[in-house]
Order: structure tokens, then C-alpha cells, then sequence
């Protein structure tokens, strides 16, 4: 299995609080990596390092085996890192398809001086695009009823599976999802876990962000543990699933405190 | 050098006021988060306020200042009570334009009320010009730095040693916290309009006599207010009083030996700079805290 | 993508109206006064087109446009007077000079946001003020000012209205523009900005650069207004080019619309035109102003143009 990114001994601290604790992990091509942990673990500050929110007060990013922890984010983008976020990004003012065809930005041409000089192409390059944002639409399958409508009006659960779409507009190397299931029933749960699968199989790394221990037990190939920003354990979801540590720091100890503290993040 | 030395006294009655515009600049966005584009206009409103009244109507000058004072305020709380906090959006933007509105329809009462004409009100009187060699200040610029002073004081006293004062300081940061001293977050802020406009008024008045009362005037003064503001660290009113000084004095001293012309630039070139390259300001470290 | 194409026709279609409506107004008013300030409302709708571009769209305040307006006033007339270059291309002069300004000041400035944008766009637009009264040698400040720009009479047609249909076509190419930019991957980018620059960044989109860019093309919309201005009155000076002008800019996008380029035009003519209608205005003009500032935010933080078309489209939907 090729890596697609690599993190060699990262951290990041916010002041004296270390969020990301010398991590060292690698995200392969073609497979589901869960990445899981209590609230607070730094699974989300790991994202943002990744795709260069943040840069990290220690340690290297490397996509392809080259390093890109000084890039800034659109560049990283442009070389094939995509997320979503933790609460659904809708561009405002713009409909889903559109929020879509935002995700294929590196593939359009037109700028300003296109735009005086050839006018004409502006209409072209739109339905080009809107082509590539229709397909994602499809494969994240959300019901073409919903296109036109204003994203940010869209039932919460169609909001997540628009914005996988627009990650995979960006036809990336590597997805990262952070908690995609959050505030979805138990079908949409499961769906999105075949999705993710199905992305995947394409030659896609997927990095799964998610506290829904049932859907990370189906859906990933991989699962990394982060407790206080440190890795706690990394194996198969069975052999995580059977770690002392892990039950003892996550799966167990505060199973009902983790199911509350979902609960509200629902709310919010 | 003794041209130095008055350029410097100049500078620093001028910076006195601009200390009393970022003041109440920095209550106000201590106690709401709203930048009041409208401050300005307060000073400008206490200038034209009282040459109407002691120069129109022929009524003491005491009792213009104190009228001057108290309109300003009400004008404030006006402001705060019938606009901000019915305001149907609360992003920053709203706000703003909702302040900017607010300066405009003061400007345009004042123009309607006390007329568009350039007035000079008389000083204060009661001191001596001070003559110390060939340097001097006039009676009404130790008016002002009296007052400053007294002002300052007695911010200082409300904010650090009274309940009231404390919990409005920190409405806006922990509203919650503030509620439990029993100050709601729109009394904290009504208030802090009050005490700003007063002190708006309040730094009008003082600057009529040295510098004509225009319907216009709030404008520039509103602009080197924030600028003193944000160069003294916004919300921090030591570094109000600070950069209000530094302000004035750089500004006299670009007078007396750039151009006379140029100086009302400076101000605004130093608050450009401040925020692109120290938008903590210029007494950074004790800002930072606040973040 | 069928509705991302027909919007395109249907703002084209407008476009077009807006072409005929000028014609229209511009036989049937009689009245020197009544097409002056038709003139000047087709020429403050430029700069207010750039603004909602850069407010509406990007997100980012400018409280500065008053700058490049003057700067583009000031070029032309550099350009025509000192180098004797023909107005038309004096036109394009006072499009690049503050585009090129812009582009240059808004890397730094663009840092900024909310409040301290606000501030510093306001202060530039001061700064703007002082300098141009000041550098006499070539603003001529606030006496004389600029005078002498040579009157427009192209094809036998007056100057009034050679400067008519000289605003009338800038303001249709700068929509056309704008709508085009609005419609394809860079209005996007924008829309993007505004909700988040994080999301933006994430999908690829460089935001420091694209939000120069569209300071940039505010500014250089700014500047073709103010050359315009300049060419109509054929004299000007630097107190036209206060704060104040900055806020009305600013005022024309907040009574339009922030989300359509036709709020602009519309707040443009209702910040020209309701003065004139309302007879011995003039003294209260600036209460009023403030006043209806106020009420708009306060009743209608998105456009007082937006608020009443969608009542108006929430009517028809009821019935
Ligand atoms: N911008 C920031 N500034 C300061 N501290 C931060 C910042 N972002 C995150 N943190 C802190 O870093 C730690 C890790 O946060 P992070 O959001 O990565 O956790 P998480 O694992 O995603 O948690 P959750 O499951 O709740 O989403 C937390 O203690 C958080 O408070
Ligand atoms: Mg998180």
C-alpha cells in the first residue's frame, strides 16, 4: 500500500496546551484510516495541520513522500488534500451544485483577464465544471431535487454528503472527514460508511475522523487512537478493539460521557 | 528649541483631547465590542452644543458646559438604547454602519440645530496664561489637562474600585459574570455610552475655545480618537490616554517642521501603520493578555 | 447548471434594459438638472457595482472607496491635462492607476478584518483627503482644484449628453463584468471568502491574492466613476473627495442589496435622486441620510433593494 500522507513526529501546541503530541502516522491509498479519541484528543487540530490550518510547532508533513508543512492551504489543496468539517461548511449564497462546482476551483481557468478579454468562455467553462460537480453529486448521492436549492437551506444530512461532494470535486489524493456522521440517524450513518468505502476503492486515501465507534468498526481498514494528542495504539479495528489501553482511555471508561458529549455537540 | 518645547506643549493639550475621544472609544468596546464610528461626532456635538448656548443664546459658561455635557450624554444613551440594541443583526458590520448612521444623523441634527457657521466660544478663564521663559500655556489648555487628569482619575476609581465599573468592564467578555454583579449587558452598555458621549461632550467644550465649533469637526476628531485608541491597544485605556498623547504630539511636532498642512494626515498614517504592523498597539504586552 | 446559465441570460436581459431605460430617460427628460443627476447617479453606480463586489461578495468592508475615486479623478485629468492624452484613454488611465493603488494596499490591508478593516479603509480614504488638498502642484488642492477639462462633444452631441452615454456604457460594460466575475469560478472563490476563508483556502482558492484582486477591481471602478465625475464637471477640487464621499459610496451598496450587483445601481440612483425629489432638502440632507442609514440596518441589514424584492417576490408566491 503506497503512502499518500505521511506525518513524522508532529506536534502543535497552543500555548502551553500540546493539542498534537509527536504523532507519527502514515495515511495509505485506497483504504479507510479511522482516527479516533475522547473530545479534546486533537483528532480535528490533526486535520488542520494536515491540510495547513495550523503548521506545526514541530515535526514534517509530507504528501507523496515531499514535504509540505511550510506550504500554505490552497497550495496543499491543489496537490490533492480535500476535508470536510466538523460542522457542515456551506458557501452561503450559493446552491449545493454550485458549493460543488467551488470544490473543482484548481480545474477553471477563468480569471479576471479572462473574463474581459474572453466573455464568452465564462458560460462554457461553468457548464464544464458543473458537469464535474454533478458527477461528485451523484456519487455522494445527494438527490439531484436538491441541486438548485440554497445549500445553506439543506437538511443537515444532505449538507454532509454536499460536502463530501465538493472534497471529491477537488478529485483529491486524500479525503480527511472530520466526524461525517455527526447528527446523522443510524441509516444515513450507515450510508456514509458505504460511501466512504466506495471512495476509497477508488484509489483514494480516506482519513475518518468520527466518535461513532459502530461505524468505525465497519467502515475503516485502519484505526489510529489519540488520547491527549498522543497516539495511543494504531492496528486493525479488531486488534483496537481488543487493546486494554484504548477500552480503558476511550471504549470503556467514559462510554457514557462520549455518548453525552455527542449528544450536545449534536445540539450545537 | 524653545519652538521644540511649545510644539511640545501643543501637542500634548491637543493629545489630551484626543486621550478623552479614545477613552470613550475604548469603554464603549470594552463594554459591547462595538467601534463607535459615531465618537466623534460626540466631541463634535459638545463644541457646537455649547457655542449655541453661551455664544447663541448668551447663557453662562458654566452652564453650558454642563448642558453641553448632558445633551452629549443623553445623545449617547440615545443612541445605544433606541438603535444598537434593537439592531436586528448583531454582526460587526451592522454595527458599524449602524454607528456610522448614527454619526451621520448627529452630524446633520447638529448642522440643523446650531447652524453651519464656524463659532468661537471664550475660555474658560480662572487661570493665568503660564509663562515659563519663552514658553507658555494658554489658561485653557490647563483647563484641559486638569481635566484629563481629573477625567482619568476618575475613570480609574469606577473601573478598579467599584462593582459597577468592574462589571461593566467585563460585560462583554463574560456577560455571565456581569449578570451575577446584577449588570445586564445592554445596562452596561447603555452606561458606557453615557460616560463616553459625556466625556465626549465634555472634551468638545474644552477644545471650542482653542479650536472654532464646526458641525464638521467630528469626523476628523472621531478618526484620531480610534487612531489614539488603537495605537494605545484597543480596549486598554491606559494605552487610550497614551496614544491620544502621542498622537498630538507627533502630529504638532510634523507642524512645526514637515508641514503644517500634512498634519492631520498624520494621524491616520499612524493608525494605517499601527493596525497592518502592531494591531496589538504600541503598548502591546498589555493587551495581549486579553485575547 | 441550466440555472447558473439562465441567471446569466436573465442579467443580460437586464442588462439590456437598463441600456434602453437610459436611452428612455435620456429623451424624455427635458430638464438640464433632472440628466445631470441621472449622469451622476449612472456614475456613482460604477463605483458601487466594485464595491458590492468587494462588500457583497468577498466580504470585506471598504470604507476607503472614496480614495480611488479621487485618485481615478485626478489621473484622468493628469493624464488629459499633462500628457495630453485623449479622455477615452484617460478613462482607461483612471481605471488602472487606483486598480494597480488597490492591488498594492490591499495585501496588507486585507489582513485585517471586521472593525479594524473598517478603520483602516477609513483612514486611507482620510489620508487620501489631506494629501490631495495638500499636493497643490498637482491636485491644485482645494483652490483652484483641477479646472479646464476640455468638454466632451463627440458626434455633434452636447457634453451633458456625450458624458451621459459615456457613464451609461462604462456602467453597462462594469456590470457586464462584474455579473460575468460574479457568475464564473472567480465569484465563487469570492462566496467562498466571505463564508470562510478556511473553506475557501481548502478548496484551492489562494484568498490573499483573490481578495487583492477584488480590492483591486473595486478600486479601479472607483476610479473610472471618479474620472467620469471629473470629465462631467470639467472642474473639480480636493473637497470633493472627503470621508463623506466614502460613506455615501458605502450607503449607495447598504440601500441596494449586498448580494446583487443591481442593488448597487438601485442604491445609487435612490442616494442621487430622493435628495432632488424632496424640495428645501438640502439643510437636513444629512440627518436624513443618517436616519435612513440607521432604520435600513436596523430593518434591513441585507439592502433595503433585497428586503423589498423579496417582499415583493414573497407576495406573488402568496398569491
Ligand atoms: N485554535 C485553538 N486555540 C487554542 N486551543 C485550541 C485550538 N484548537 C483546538 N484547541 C485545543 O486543542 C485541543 C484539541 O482540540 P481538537 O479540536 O483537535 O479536539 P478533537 O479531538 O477534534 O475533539 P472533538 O472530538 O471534540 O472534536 C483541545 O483542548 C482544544 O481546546
Ligand atoms: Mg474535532
Amino acid at each position: 500500500m503506497k503512502s499518500i500522507v505521511s506525518l513524522e513526529g508532529v506536534s502543535k501546541a497552543f500555548g502551553g496546551l500540546k493539542a498534537v503530541d509527536d504523532v507519527t502516522c502514515s495515511l495509505s491509498e485506497g483504504i479507510v484510516t479511522a482516527l479516533i479519541g475522547p473530545n479534546g484528543a486533537g483528532k480535528s487540530t490533526l486535520i488542520n495541520l494536515i491540510t495547513g490550518v495550523f503548521l506545526p510547532t514541530a515535526g514534517l508533513v509530507k504528501l507523496g513522500g515531499v514535504d509540505i508543512s511550510k506550504l500554505p492551504m490552497h497550495a496543499r489543496s491543489r496537490m490533492g488534500i480535500a476535508r470536510t468539517y466538523q460542522t457542515p461548511q456551506m458557501i452561503h449564497g450559493l446552491s449545493s451544485i454550485e458549493n460543488v462546482m467551488a470544490g473543482a476551483y484548481r480545474f477553471g481557468s477563468h480569471g479576471l483577464l479572462k473574463t474581459i478579454f474572453a466573455p464568452w468562455m465564462v458560460a462554457k467553462e461553468n457548464s464544464e465544471i458543473a458537469d464535474r460537480a454533478a458527477i461528485a453529486l451523484r456519487t455522494s448521492g445527494v438527490p439531484e431535487q436538491w441541486w438548485d436549492r440554497r445549500a445553506t437551506e439543506l437538511p443537515y444530512g444532505i449538507q454532509r454528503r454536499v460536502e463530501i461532494a465538493r472534497a471529491l470535486a477537488q478529485e483529491p489524493k486524500i479525503i480527511l472527514l472530520d466526524e461525517p456522521a455527526a447528527g446523522l440517524n443510524p441509516a444515513e450513518t450507515a450510508d456514509i460508511g458505504r460511501l466512504l468505502k466506495q471512495i476509497a476503492r477508488g484509489g483514494i486515501s480516506v482519513l475518518l475522523v468520527e466518535h461513532d465507534m459502530p461505524l468505525v468498526m465497519s467502515t475503516a481498514d485502519y484505526v489510529v487512537v489519540l488520547n491527549f494528542g498522543r497516539t495511543l495504539a494504531m492496528g486493525s479495528p479488531t486488534e483496537i478493539a481488543a487493546n486494554p489501553t484504548v477500552i480503558a482511555a476511550y471504549l470503556g471508561a467514559d462510554d457514557e460521557d462520549e455518548a453525552e458529549a455527542e449528544a450536545e455537540e449534536c445540539v450545537a | 528649541m524653545d519652538s521644540f518645547l511649545q510644539n511640545l506643549i501643543s501637542g500634548c493639550l491637543l493629545g489630551c483631547i484626543y486621550a478623552m475621544a479614545a477613552l470613550g472609544f475604548t469603554i464603549v468596546f470594552n463594554a459591547s465590542r462595538i467601534v463607535n464610528f459615531a465618537n466623534g461626532e460626540f466631541l463634535m456635538l459638545g463644541g457646537v452644543g455649547l457655542a449655541g448656548v453661551v455664544v447663541t443664546a448668551g447663557l453662562p459658561l458654566w452652564l453650558g458646559v454642563i448642558l453641553a455635557i448632558a445633551c452629549t450624554a443623553f445623545v449617547g444613551v440615545l443612541m445605544q438604547v433606541a438603535f444598537l440594541n434593537n439592531a436586528r443583526s448583531a454582526d460587526e458590520l451592522s454595527l458599524v454602519m449602524l454607528t456610522i448612521g448614527t454619526g451621520l444623523a448627529i452630524r446633520g441634527a447638529g448642522a440643523l440645530i446650531f447652524g453651519r457657521s464656524v463659532t468661537f466660544v471664550p475660555d474658560f478663564g480662572l487661570f493665568p496664561m503660564l509663562l515659563m521663559g519663552d514658553v507658555y500655556i494658554v489658561s485653557q489648555g490647563i483647563w484641559i489637562a486638569l481635566t484629563l487628569v481629573a477625567v482619568g482619575i476618575a475613570l480609574w476609581y469606577l473601573f478598579s474600585r467599584t462593582t459597577f465599573g468592574k462589571a461593566m468592564k467585563a460585560a462583554s467578555q463574560e456577560p455571565r459574570a456581569a449578570a451575577l454583579c446584577g449588570i445586564e449587558p445592554r445596562q452596561a452598555a447603555a452606561a458606557a455610552f453615557a460616560i463616553a458621549a459625556g466625556l465626549g461632550g465634555l472634551a468638545g467644550a474644552l477644545l471650542a475655545p482653542i479650536s472654532a465649533a464646526f458641525y464638521e469637526n467630528g469626523v476628523f476628531l472621531g478618526l484620531k480618537g480610534f487612531a489614539a485608541a488603537v495605537a494605545g491597544g484597543m480596549g486598554n485605556p491606559l494605552g487610550a490616554v497614551v496614544g491620544g498623547l502621542i498622537i498630538g504630539v507627533v502630529e504638532a511636532l510634523s507642524a512645526g517642521y514637515v508641514s503644517s498642512g500634512y498634519k492631520d494626515g498624520v494621524a491616520f498614517i499612524i493608525l494605517l501603520l499601527v493596525l497592518l504592523f502592531r494591531p496589538q498597539g504600541l503598548l502591546g504586552g498589555v493587551s495581549v493578555k486579553r485575547v | 447548471m441550466k440555472s447558473a446559465n439562465s441567471s446569466l441570460r436573465r442579467n443580460f436581459i437586464r442588462l439590456g434594459l437598463l441600456v434602453v431605460g437610459i436611452a428612455v430617460l435620456d429623451v424624455a427628460l427635458t430638464s438640464q438638472f433632472y440628466r445631470s443627476t441621472l449622469t451622476l447617479s449612472l456614475i456613482f453606480a460604477i463605483a458601487a457595482v466594485g464595491l458590492t463586489l468587494l462588500m457583497g461578495f468577498a466580504g470585506q468592508v471598504s470604507i476607503g472607496q472614496g480614495a480611488f475615486f479621487g485618485l481615478g479623478a485626478y489621473s484622468a485629468a493628469f493624464a488629459i491635462q499633462q500628457l495630453g492624452i485623449p479622455p477615452l484613454v484617460g478613462l482607461v488611465v483612471a481605471a488602472v492607476v487606483p486598480g494597480f493603488f488597490g492591488y498594492l494596499i490591499a495585501r496588507p490591508i486585507l489582513r485585517l478584518s471586521g472593525n479594524n478593516l473598517a478603520l483602516a479603509t477609513l483612514a486611507l480614504a482620510a489620508v487620501f483627503y489631506v494629501v490631495a488638498t495638500q499636493w497643490s502642484s498637482v491636485t491644485g488642492g482645494i483652490d483652484p482644484g483641477i479646472t479646464g477639462l476640455p468638454a466632451l462633444d463627440y458626434f455633434g452631441l452636447s457634453h451633458i449628453h456625450v458624458v451621459l452615454w459615456l457613464a451609461g456604457i462604462c456602467l453597462v460594460i462594469c456590470t457586464a463584468v462584474a455579473l460575468l466575475l460574479i457568475d464564473g469560478r472567480f465569484g465563487r472563490a469570492l462566496m467562498a471568502i466571505k463564508t470562510s476563508e478556511v473553506v475557501a483556502s481548502c478548496t484551492g482558492v489562494d484568498v490573499a491574492r483573490t481578495k487583492a484582486i477584488a480590492f483591486a477591481i473595486a478600486a479601479a471602478y472607483a476610479g473610472i466613476a471618479g474620472a467620469l465625475f471629473g470629465y462631467f464637471l470639467r472642474a473639480f477640487n480636493a473637497t470633493s473627495f472627503n470621508v463623506g464621499l466614502s460613506i455615501e459610496l458605502l450607503m449607495m451598496v447598504i440601500v441596494g442589496s449586498l448580494s446583487t450587483v443591481w442593488g448597487a445601481i438601485f442604491g445609487a440612483l435612490a442616494i442621487m435622486v430622493l435628495p432632488n425629489l424632496l424640495e428645501g432638502f438640502d439643510h437636513a440632507k444629512l440627518l436624513v441620510y443618517g436616519l435612513a442609514m440607521v432604520a435600513i440596518m436596523m430593518l434591513a441589514p441585507n439592502g433595503l433593494g433585497e428586503t423589498l424584492a423579496k417582499l415583493v417576490t414573497r407576495r406573488r408566491v402568496a398569491e
